[in-house]
């Protein structure tokens, strides 16, 4: 079985942000179970930004789940730095996310109860730390929120709220960000300003950051983007343009 | 997680709402239920003549049973005594031997009858009757002499000043006065009145001492009244007594407590309240944590997405856990507060209906403090915890995965598990139904039996709900498809959406079922009782009056020529160890003396075995109903304890059937009689002899020399069924409840699955969907629900309505009033079109294009 993406070897400094070893994510039993991701390996090099690409039902978002350790793969193993996710209970696996992981989803991101700087500082809050008050300055400034702190979610605009999901992800310095179709439900425009942020915090802010897309145009942004096609890695491209990521997607489609 | 669940609560009211009210609900009822029971612990009126007494000594108005429970410990239970416990007269010596006893009176009384010269009955102060005590108990209490003298001669009374006014006497005016016998004339020599001069609680007249002996012979010793040498502390000196006297049957009174001994009607209603109130309010309870638990369960399910995310970012099921129930606690305390006011309002409407009722004294005092509320707000937040907490297993279950992807697709099949479970409930209601039918149970067994069918009934449903609604879909639908396009859109929602429609008729078939069951199983039970007073009545005449007959009278009647036979009936309560279910508890049961020989001419109890002739002063005749609950039969020993608490151990020589119009013991008049307060019959019952001429003159003409008493041609069935309406109305109250709590459900969930669908209908009216289309639609799915939920209610309801029916009176057809159905299942409908109609229209109001775009 081939890996793609960096070898699970190692990279340059020895560590990754995230490794996926041979996992396997099966759903339901029998007959009908259903194989979203088969032996999949890939690793992901601390400070990059990845994309993770592929059709309607080759497994990317159960890659992203068990990545992210919102859901359990079947087999395999899923190291997010050294910690071996699989070895967690529940508790601590959330308390990880908590403090570990930010998350920016297409929708839903952000609860409407709450205002946009309770929506940022929610994980925090949840983890009974306080506020940085520096650190936080400098991510509302880097997302211009900064007048809009005291809003509810409904009073934003789709992309605006992506803002205020960018901001809370950043808000616990985590080492990776999951990011799921994070431009799906926006305009071309508000994407890329989208988009620009999370390169942003790549390459100002030292974050990793993995994103689900079947956006060519989204991908180009990234550093590598990984291709998956029926639960398997088939092809990962580095420095991916547009253009070429069409090319291959075009190709699984024809494919499947 | 406090504060964020105080702004989720702000952000969310919609959600909160049902489980907001639901608390509210059970705040009010619980606090009402609260001041009922405080007030019933300390009922009592101060106390009167009895005021200026420092200690008391009554009877103890009550009986204390010993017996196994069930897991072999020994169990105290008291029953309240309603007749007025004897005292000894020797008492009298030992109290006066205590350190500290200035002096001992006997307070000698008993309930007579004020008669007008003109003939006319008095009735006394409250509709109660008047009350005859000897001259020398005064000094007992708080009345004084304000204008005539003491009564000394024989022929000499003294009213007191309320009642001289409402008869219209003065001091030298004569009146007339009727213990057992009758009337006997008297001069009023003076009037009494309470020192503050308020009209005293009940009305009362005094005679000499020697006069009250030989001219009201039934008046015994109520209390000794002790009064206490200067300097003695009453609560030293009440507890010197105590010791001395060593006597459980005795109660020792100071302060307030006086009172309880000089007003027997308020002490026994206060012990009855009690019984009620915890009732009223455990029942409720239950039924808030059901509904409680629903509601929560329905708000935690709309908000899948938003704990997911919550989860997904970080939150752990223990802070969901604290988030939900700190969210409980905020509105149940919320609740608790508003609640209490209204707890407030509906409580006096509850002591004016119990005063309705008879079941307290017209003028019965609430006793309030803030015990009742803190209490209240106190139990409605745990209420609110214990169904949130239950509930929040959904809440943590929710994966955070399901943030991500669209909300959980309904799976439409049943679950393995589903199936059996529901097969094992509806097994265990063929036992239940069948166990029902099998067993002598009383009425209230019965009844108990027949709601726990219907609620397991009403689960079995629940959990086959998908199966049900499927079922009922495949019934209904092919009607709708001929109503057009709206018709054609709501059959295919509700065939798609089975899951739904389930949620939504289970609480429809819950409102429906529960309450024709518990009404309808009171019509049934009155139907029969009153369906056995008219046929065990085989008396032609009927004398009685409201302040009782004096049992002479009966004597007189069967010394009649044309009279074939006669009885005085008199009623009270005996208290036995029962059986239910195997465990043994104490039992208040109703208790007749008649004449024996009357038995079979006069009234025909239409016994099963034995000899009801047979009843003596050392015998007693059982229903059937009793015989089952107390485990005796013909020739076993009865142990019971008479309503003055005189224990008596007697033969049962008789079962009879007719248990339910009549009382639940029978025994010899005169026996029954001594252990009563009043001395007195409730009624005659006459049965002519054959081809004996018209007796209405002879009997008119002898009742006559009774002032009060009226000559009837049977018994008057309402009055003689007022203690079961009065049960049945307490019930109703608890229907009523009960149903305002599924009202909220039936709302609530259609009201949240409603709203649950604007995206679905933005989509519809974009999609060229007119708005009164969509309004068709959703009227056709409601039709739907509710032809399902009414019409499975009503079958349910059938089974535990047959066999009490059954077991009552052995027909399977149950007293169902057409109104009575009509109005259950009218309101049901009524609210269920409301719930789903309303926030139709309310969502239609919105613009599609806002809807459609809007987030969850």
């Amino acid at each position: 079985m081939r890996s793609w993406g960096q070898q699970p070897d190692g990279p340059a400094d020895g560590r990754y942000a995230v490794q996926l070893t041979d996992v396997t994510k099966r759903y339901g039993d029998g007959p009908s179970a259903v194989l979203a991701l088969d032996k999949v390996g890939a690793g992901i090099a601390p400070g990059t930004f990845t994309a993770v690409m592929g059709p309607s039902g080759s497994g990317k978002s159960t890659f992203l789940h068990c990545a992210a350790g919102l859901d359990r793969p079947t087999l395999g193993v899923v190291r997010l730095g050294a910690q071996d996710l699989s070895a967690l209970k529940e508790r601590r696996l959330t308390e990880l996310r908590r403090t570990h992981i930010g998350f920016v989803f297409q929708a839903f991101n952000l609860l409407p109860s709450l205002t946009v700087e309770q929506n940022i500082t929610l994980p925090l809050r949840l983890a009974g730390r306080q506020v940085d008050e520096g650190w936080f300055d400098h991510i509302v400034k880097a997302v211009d929120l900064g007048d809009r702190l005291a809003r509810f979610p409904a009073q934003l605009s789709g992309g605006q709220q992506q803002r205020v999901a960018i901001a809370r992800a950043l808000v616990t310095r985590p080492e990776v960000i999951f990011a799921d179709e994070p431009t799906g439900a926006l305009d071309p425009e508000t994407a890329r300003d989208i988009l620009g942020l999370l390169r942003q915090a790549v390459t100002d802010l030292h974050q990793t950051v993995v994103m689900v897309t079947h956006d060519p145009v989204a991908a180009a942004h990234t550093d590598q983007a990984l291709f998956l096609s029926a639960g398997h890695l088939v092809d990962a491209l580095a420095e991916p343009s547009a253009d070429r990521v069409a090319d291959v997607m075009a190709g699984l489609r024809r494919a499947a | 997680m406090l504060s964020l669940a105080l702004l989720t609560l702000r952000a969310r009211k919609g959600g909160f709402v049902g489980t907001f009210v639901a608390l509210l609900l059970g705040a009010a009822v619980l606090s009402a239920c609260g001041i009922l029971l405080e007030s019933g612990i300390r009922a009592g009126s101060s106390a009167e003549r009895y005021a200026a007494a420092d200690v008391v000594v009554a009877g103890r108005q009550e009986v204390e049973l010993t017996f196994k429970d069930l897991d072999g410990s020994t169990v105290n239970e008291s029953q309240p005594l309603p007749e007025r416990v004897p005292l000894r007269t020797s008492s009298a010596d030992r109290i006066t031997g205590v350190d500290g006893v200035k002096a001992v009176i006997a307070d000698v009384g008993a309930p007579v009858r004020l008669v007008t010269g003109a003939g006319q009955p008095v009735p006394g102060h409250h509709g109660t009757g008047v009350e005859a005590h000897n001259w020398s108990s005064l000094g007992l209490g708080d009345f004084r002499l304000t204008i005539g003298h003491a009564p000394r001669a024989a022929g000499e009374i003294v009213l007191d000043t309320a009642l001289a006014a409402q008869t219209h006497v003065r001091p030298g005016d004569d009146i007339r006065l009727m213990s057992t016998s009758v009337p006997r004339t008297f001069q009023v020599a003076g009037l009494v009145a309470l020192k503050d001069g308020g009209a005293p609680r009940r009305s009362v007249v005094f005679l000499a001492d020697a006069t009250l002996r030989q001219s009201v012979p039934e008046a015994s010793v109520q209390a000794f009244g002790v009064l206490a040498a200067p300097g003695a502390s009453p609560h030293r000196l009440a507890d010197a007594i105590r010791s001395v006297l060593h006597d459980d049957t005795l109660a020792v009174h100071t302060g307030e407590g006086r009172g309880r001994a000089e007003f027997l009607d308020v002490t026994v209603s206060g012990s009855n309240l009690v019984v009620l109130a915890a009732a009223i309010g455990g029942n409720v309870l239950l039924v808030a944590v059901f509904v409680l638990y629903a509601t929560t369960s329905l708000s935690i399910r709309h908000r899948r997405r938003e704990i997911a995310l919550l989860r997904a970012i970080g939150t752990t099921p223990g802070q969901i856990r604290r988030m939900v129930a700190a969210e409980a606690a905020a509105t149940g305390l919320l609740a608790g507060v508003v609640g209490c006011p209204a707890g407030l309002l509906l409580v006096y409407w509850l002591r004016d209906r119990f005063a309705g009722h008879g079941i307290v004294p017209s003028d019965f005092g609430l006793a309030l403090s803030p015990l009742p509320f803190l209490a209240a707000v106190l139990v409605t937040v745990l209420t609110a915890l214990v169904a949130v907490l239950s509930a929040a297993h959904r809440a943590t279950r929710i994966r955070p995965t399901e943030a991500l992807g669209e909300a959980a697709v309904e799976t439409p099949g049943l679950g393995r598990g589903r199936r059996i479970t529901g097969g094992v409930l509806l097994v265990l209601c063929a036992g239940i139904f069948v166990t029902g039918l099998a067993q002598d149970a009383d009425f209230f067994t019965l009844v108990g039996l027949a709601n726990a069918l219907v609620l397991i009934l009403v689960v079995a449903v629940a959990v086959l709900g998908p199966l049900v609604s499927r079922t009922a879909v495949r019934l209904l639908a092919p009607l709708l498809n001929r109503t057009g396009v709206t018709g054609y859109l709501a059959a295919a929602n509700t065939r798609a959406n089975v899951a739904r429609l389930a949620g939504a008729i289970t609480p429809l078939v819950l409102a429906v079922s529960f309450s024709s069951t518990v009404v309808f199983a009171q019509t049934t039970g009155l139907r029969e009782s009153a369906d056995q007073l008219r046929a065990g009545l085989v008396a032609d005449h009927v004398l009685t009056a409201p302040s009782g007959v004096s049992p002479e009278l009966a004597e007189k009647v069967r010394d009649m020529k044309q009279v074939a036979s006669a009885t005085g009936l008199v009623r009270s309560k005996v208290v036995a160890l029962g059986k239910m279910l195997g465990a043994q508890e104490s039992v208040s049961l109703s208790a007749q003396g008649v004449d024996p020989r009357a038995l079979g001419s006069a009234l025909d109890l239409r016994p099963r075995e034995g000899n009801m002739k047979a009843l003596s002063r050392n015998t007693v005749a059982i229903s059937t109903t009793t015989a089952s609950w107390l485990g005796l039969g013909v020739g076993d020993t009865a142990r019971l304890h008479l309503g003055d608490g005189t224990p008596l151990r007697a033969e049962v020589v008789a079962v009879y059937e007719r248990g339910f119009g009549f009382t639940d013991v029978t025994m010899d008049h005169d026996l029954l009689l001594a252990h009563t307060t009043g001395k007195v019959d409730e009624s005659v019952l006459v049965r002519s002899a054959p081809s004996a001429p018209d007796l209405t003159q002879a009997l008119s003409h002898l009742a006559a020399a009774y002032p009060g008493t009226v000559l009837r041609d049977g018994l008057a069935v309402d009055d003689q069924l007022a203690e079961q309406r009065a049960n049945a109305w307490v019930n109703y109250l608890v229907v009523g409840v009960i149903i305002a709590y599924t009202a909220i459900t039936v709302v609530n969930t259609l009201a949240m699955s409603t709203a649950a669908r604007r995206r679905e209908f933005a989509l519809l009216r974009l999609s060229g969907t007119a708005r009164g289309q969509v309004v068709g639609m959703m009227r056709r799915e409601s039709v739907i629900v509710i032809a399902a939920g009414v019409g499975i209610g009503t079958l349910l309801s059938a089974f535990p309505l047959v066999l009490v029916s059954m077991a009552v009176s052995g027909t399977p057809i149950p007293a169902v009033t057409g109104l009575g159905y009509l109005a259950i299942a009218g309101a049901t409908a009524a609210l269920a079109a409301a719930g789903t109609m309303l926030p139709t229209r309310m969502l239609l109001r919105i613009r599609p294009v806002e809807a459609i775009g809007a987030k969850e």
